[in-house]
């Protein structure tokens, strides 16, 4: 009966691990098919290293479905008593910790998280799980703007992603975005404009609209960057024609700024009131200053307040967005230095240098 | 000190300070920080 127990736990285990792989390739079907049945057959499981398992894999499944409520739930739940850990469940439980901070916005906790997690990536032999670590420490550190660490993980992830046993194409194509999205960032257009073909190469092949739609927001971007207003706008207009799409806010605050490079007032009036009653439905507090401090910085007439340039960089700085900080510290400090008020432009030019130092201690901390 | 050379200081300061940034920025033309999407980007967007 005790071996029979033992080969039944063996066979959980596997199941568990499939479950884990149907995450990671993110097939909707098998990961709910999986989902159910595990639930039952966890219900006689008494072995604590599966039930800890199971319980890691619900967090994960919990920060999938982008149910963070549940995600926090789960993680209070196998947290304390501290659990029977091997190393491999502390590798997986920094791993999702991180994965569930990056999801919710905080780039510095996720990092925190997946550092610890590298110390026990040695005992790990599952190639796909190595990838998706690699991949999502290139994305985070992408959106922390610290290119070169980005790209080294994420040529990690594509080559494994590539390879002919797992050929995963959904991630090899976010693998070819980051890429072309971090070349954006340091200005090498032609390497960006590369990945970024080969995106939507991959994209056509698959028919996935999702992705589709990610490729042209990702373009309108690339040609925002270059200062081609018009190809950028006609880029993110397409993307908005698809109403439920995940990012809108981000692409209508995109043709905003583009309409007011070209100058065009009464368009990025339009657009402006549109993001800002997004952002306000959203409760995007982050959204809600970059569209003020836009109409402050380009739209207003009035010249009196400008509590809202220090109240915008202060939030920026709370929240540890450095690169934000420097953006808009510098222009702040334009605005100034157009208006012949150096004393403020100084201020907003030493604000912006900070925020860059800041940035760089950051990635020599990595 | 004379407010012309006041004025003059500041913007040498601003000059330095601009040389330390690294760029000098056209208001919206030159830096950005907006970031791109890829699959499984945070998003907070609940609403549309």
């Amino acid at each position: 009966m005790k071996n029979a127990n033992r080969v039944l736990s063996a066979e959980k285990r596997t199941f568990l691990q499939q479950w884990h792989t149907y995450i990671n390739l993110q097939d909707t079907q098998k990961i709910e098919s999986a989902r159910k049945e595990l639930s039952e057959l966890m219900k006689t499981e008494d072995e604590p290293t599966i039930k800890y398992y199971y319980d890691l894999l619900r967090f994960r499944y919990s920060i999938y479905k982008k149910d963070f409520r549940e995600a926090e739930q789960i993680i209070k739940e196998i947290e304390y008593p501290a659990p029977p850990a091997s190393k491999k469940h502390l590798f997986y439980l920094h791993f999702f910790k991180g994965i569930y901070h990056h999801s919710s916005k905080d780039g510095k906790k996720a990092l925190e998280q997946f550092n610890l997690a590298k110390k026990y990536l040695e005992d790990i032999d599952q190639q796909l799980d190595i990838a998706e670590f690699h991949y999502k420490l290139g994305s985070v550190h992408y959106d922390q703007q610290q290119t070169v660490l980005s790209v080294n993980y994420l040529n990690q992830a594509i080559e494994t992603y590539k390879e002919k046993s797992i050929n995963l194409e959904e991630r090899i194509i976010g693998c070819e975005l980051l890429l072309g999205l971090n070349y954006v960032d340091i200005k090498q257009f032609d390497l960006a404009e590369v990945h970024f073909h080969n995106a939507l190469g991959l994209v056509k092949k698959l028919g996935n609209l999702d992705l589709e739609i990610m490729v042209l927001h990702n373009l309108g971007l690339f040609y925002a960057e270059q200062q081609l207003s018009e190809a950028a706008i006609r880029y993110l207009k397409k993307v908005l024609e698809h109403k439920s799409y995940e990012y809108h806010l981000r692409a209508v605050f995109l043709i905003t700024k583009e309409y007011l490079k070209a100058q065009e007032y009464a368009n990025a009036q339009e657009w402006f009131d549109h993001g800002l009653s997004l952002s306000s439905k959203n409760n995007d507090q982050s959204y809600l200053y970059k569209f003020n401090l836009l109409y402050e910085l380009y739209l207003s007439d009035s010249n009196n307040d400008h509590s809202l340039f220090e109240e915008g960089i202060s939030y920026f700085k709370s929240e540890e967005m450095y690169a934000v900080v420097e953006d808009y510290s510098v222009q702040i400090a334009e605005y100034f230095r157009k208006r012949e008020d150096y004393k403020q432009s100084t201020k907003y030019y030493a604000e912006a240098y900070k925020a860059k130092e800041q940035i760089n201690k950051m990635e020599a901390l990595k | 000190m004379s407010r012309f050379k006041k004025g003059m200081t500041r913007l040498a300061i601003v000059t330095i300070l601009v040389s330390m940034v690294g760029f000098m920025g056209h208001g919206t033309d030159e830096v950005s920080s907006e970031r791109g999407v890829y699959p499984d980007s945070p998003s907070s967007e609940i609403l549309l």
